[in-house]
């Protein structure tokens, strides 16, 4: 029998992963901001391993 | 409060389903992974998630008659899961009686083929492949890192004992290693630096999880993983480095009772437990033996009658001896390893299919990597995806041989993420401006 165990801070990391979700899924959605594109906001990746240039938009 | 904080985000969630195909299909992926009603104890526990995702995601597709149509394509992989789905539907009509999980087993089998079906439909570039990485590496570690924080806040006393959804803690250990690489791949591709030091927070607390869970298979797939990454990592020095200062890290961590019990790996053949798997293929493969087209249906050998039919049987590992098998509560015991586990429900036609569907996840990879290598750093990504998707597959082809996790999803989104990620960089190389999309009526 697996023990449920209840915490605070259980809850809060469950409401930090859902709120993650919903903001990548915001950026997801191709809206005027975003040139009518989808997007990956804070979640966009590098082109290359190795460096800064850019990504998450197509 | 809980309850209530998940109905409010589910305020949020549910029309970013309803507008967004893409949107609805990442949300029954990341809901079923998620396993969001163990952590809930009050009126939203018995919510179904995954279902509502599911049917939203499902709705919009069929509504856009342009995108099953033009989109879809068989391949390998399509075929050999359309062949796995149709032989489990004629094994489970065909089941020996009394077993409680055989439609079960097979419905939550179809409804993973449908949602690696989707997944061709509706991870058509590079961007849509990365959200769906980052929804499998979000939803999976983290149930690594509250068992990690657990671990770490109990100064390594704390055990993780896995959860109804993954099963024991072997299961949930071996299902966090097999994440691991992915979560590599978004540590080092992700563009902000915070996010990415995130993912690598995620990875470290996923490898304390998979010592809390005490695991002598989570420590053999760990072994596996840090083989692969060396043996098909471009820096091996540094990855021999990086593998040795963390497992210092570990057996520092870990307690006197983890190092004694992962000891126990090097008698394995004295050891109680191993030769109780033994036993327990036997009676599989002695199963498979009477059934070999069709086997005797989902989780066969854990029906009472069906077991009692065979336990004292031999199959065809009559020359390894082992001691009398006991059943479990006067029932059937599980199978133990997914290759014994397939050979008894789906018998050797379904072994079959199933060692091609894993076999095929390799043949797909090594195509990606040749197809790509030399090809300068727009390709690099596709590469590094490949081999860790191989990295979690080599994974649970080990890990699993120990476990009865045939049928558990992340092994066959691995798999099709593959045939999708060959798909892009195909479709990259004929295109003169290196922007990989598949054809497309529309980007829903």
């Amino acid at each position: 029998v697996v023990k449920k165990e209840h915490s605070l801070i259980e809850g809060l990391l469950i409401m930090g992963e859902v709120a993650a979700m919903i903001l990548l899924l915001l950026a997801l959605r191709p809206g005027r901001r975003n040139g009518g594109k989808e997007n990956l906001g804070i979640f966009s990746f590098k082109v290359h391993s190795s460096d800064a240039s850019e990504s998450g938009k197509k | 409060v809980r309850d209530l904080m998940m109905l409010g985000m589910m305020l949020v969630l549910l029309p970013l389903a309803l507008t967004n195909t893409f949107a609805a299909y990442l949300l029954w992926g990341w809901s079923g992974l998620f396993a969001i009603n163990y952590y809930l104890y009050g009126f939203m526990a018995s919510v179904k998630f995954v279902f509502i995702f599911a049917i939203i995601a499902l709705v919009l597709i069929f509504k856009d008659k342009n995108l099953y149509r033009n989109r879809f394509k068989f391949d390998t992989t399509t075929i050999l899961f359309s062949l796995l789905a149709i032989h489990g539907l004629i094994s489970a009509s065909l089941a020996y009686s009394g077993l409680v999980r055989n439609w079960e087993l097979y419905l939550d089998l179809l409804k993973t083929m449908l949602f690696c079906i989707c997944m061709s439909l509706l991870v058509t570039n590079r961007l849509r492949m990365h959200a769906l990485v980052i929804i499998l590496v979000l939803s999976t570690s983290f149930h690594g890192l509250v068992d990690g924080l657990k671990f770490l806040a109990s100064g390594g006393s704390h055990n993780a004992v896995g959860m109804p959804k993954f099963g024991d803690n072997n299961h949930i250990a071996m299902v966090m290693v097999m994440i691991l690489p992915l979560a590599f791949y978004l540590y080092r591709y992700t563009k902000r630096r915070i996010v990415a030091l995130g993912f690598l927070g995620l990875l470290a607390t996923t490898v304390l999880a998979v010592v809390a869970t005490g695991s002598r298979g989570g420590l053999i797939s760990m072994l596996t993983l840090s083989a692969w990454l060396v043996v098909t990592g471009k820096r091996k020095m540094a990855g021999i480095f990086v593998i040795v200062l963390c497992s210092v890290m570990v057996v520092s961590l870990a307690p006197e009772s983890w190092t004694s019990r992962m000891n126990t790996i090097k008698t394995a053949e004295e050891d109680s437990s191993f030769l109780g798997r033994v036993g327990a293929w036997k009676v599989s493969s002695a199963i498979a033996l009477s059934n070999p087209f069709f086997g005797g249906g989902f989780r066969s050998i854990q029906g009472i009658e069906v077991w009692n039919r065979f336990k004292d049987s031999q199959g065809f590992l009559g020359f390894i001896d082992t001691p009398p098998v006991m059943g479990v509560h006067g029932g059937g015991k599980a199978a133990h390893s997914i290759y014994f586990e397939v050979v008894a429900d789906l018998g050797f036609l379904g072994l079959l299919i199933y060692l091609s569907i894993l076999l095929n996840a390799f043949v797909v990879g090594s195509k990606i990597k040749r197809f790509i290598r030399n090809k300068g750093d727009d390709y690099a990504w596709a590469y590094d995806l490949a081999n860790m998707l191989m990295g979690s597959m080599l994974v649970y082809m080990v890990g699993g041989a120990l476990l009865s996790a045939a049928y558990f999803e992340l092994p066959y989104i691995c798999t099709m993420l593959l045939a999708v990620l060959f798909r892009l960089v195909s479709i990259q190389e004929s295109k003169p401006d290196g922007v990989a999309q598949l054809p497309a009526s529309n980007m829903r």
